[in-house]
């Protein structure tokens, strides 16, 4: 399923976020959504992390939701070299983050499933720590693609 | 969009949150969902439901207690709650999310993607 999900126009290789709220505007950015979607969307990401932030530490965060006006599952990877201030649970700066994004009626669990392999994809990436030295966004979708492929 | 369509994908979308974040499945992932933060996003869910004319509120919440849901998008012409298809000159109208409408199938309040 994961990667499946994983595009090339949906990688972000240096993102110019400084904020987490820019960061998760940064993020929807490759959706493409209308206007109007893109304003629900960023609203219930918002709303989301208002419940706790997704920033699962080790510099890691996966911002997610489901919402109405999204027609397909869709997922979003972008790098960020300095770091964002993501309120994450170790208080450290994120560098990677998964924008995950489903529509409510996703069948039973898969959302939850794909998350689950998010979080696990993300961690991998962490472990080998290359995708920070990443040349190009080539490389790292090359990184990225690999690491999918052992989930 | 019409501003109750609106309000209404407002609340399905924290329905949908709350769901996830009170499930065991969830909270394995490893993604903090400490109760008061979900009370506060409670608090958000009746500011907003609120706002929202009683009868229509009314409608919503039979019809999430009948589909677990209570709007439903339509994706390529199809009810995604019960999978009817949408005759084409219904589904090519221009004045789509500018008032309330529901499945003739289902019932379901409908948001047309």
């Amino acid at each position: 399923m994961i990667e499946e999900l994983l595009k090339k126009d949906r990688i972000i290789f240096n993102m110019e976020a400084k904020t987490k709220d820019e960061a998760l505007q940064e993020l929807i950015k490759p959706l493409n959504l209308s206007e109007e979607r893109r304003k629900v969307v960023l609203e219930a990401l918002r709303k989301r992390e208002a419940i706790g932030s997704t920033g699962i530490g080790h510099g890691i965060a996966i911002p997610h939701t489901r919402s109405v006006v999204l027609d397909s599952v869709s997922l979003v990877v972008g790098r960020s070299k300095d770091g964002v201030d993501f309120d994450a649970l170790d208080g450290k700066p994120v560098h990677l983050f998964f924008l995950l994004v489903a529509p409510p009626n996703d069948p039973g669990t898969k959302y939850l499933i794909t998350l689950g392999e998010v979080a696990r994809m993300a961690k991998k990436l962490i472990e080998k720590n290359a995708y920070l030295e990443a040349k190009d966004e080539d490389e790292f979708f090359k990184i990225l693609k690999e690491v999918a492929g052992e989930v | 969009m019409d501003e109750v369509i609106e309000k209404l994908i407002a609340l399905s979308d924290i329905d949908a949150m709350l769901k996830d974040a009170e499930s065991d499945e969830y909270r394995n992932l490893g993604f903090q969902t400490k109760q008061e933060c979900i009370d506060k996003l409670k608090k958000m869910r009746d500011e907003i439901a609120s706002s929202i004319p009683r009868q229509v509120l009314k409608r919503y919440e039979k019809l999430k207690k009948k589909y677990g849901r209570g709007i439903a998008p339509v994706v390529n012409s199809v009810c995604t709650n019960c999978f009817m298809q949408f005759p084409t000159e219904v589904a090519s109208k221009t004045d789509k999310n500018q008032k309330i409408e529901f499945c003739p199938n289902c019932g379901i309040i409908i948001y047309w993607t």
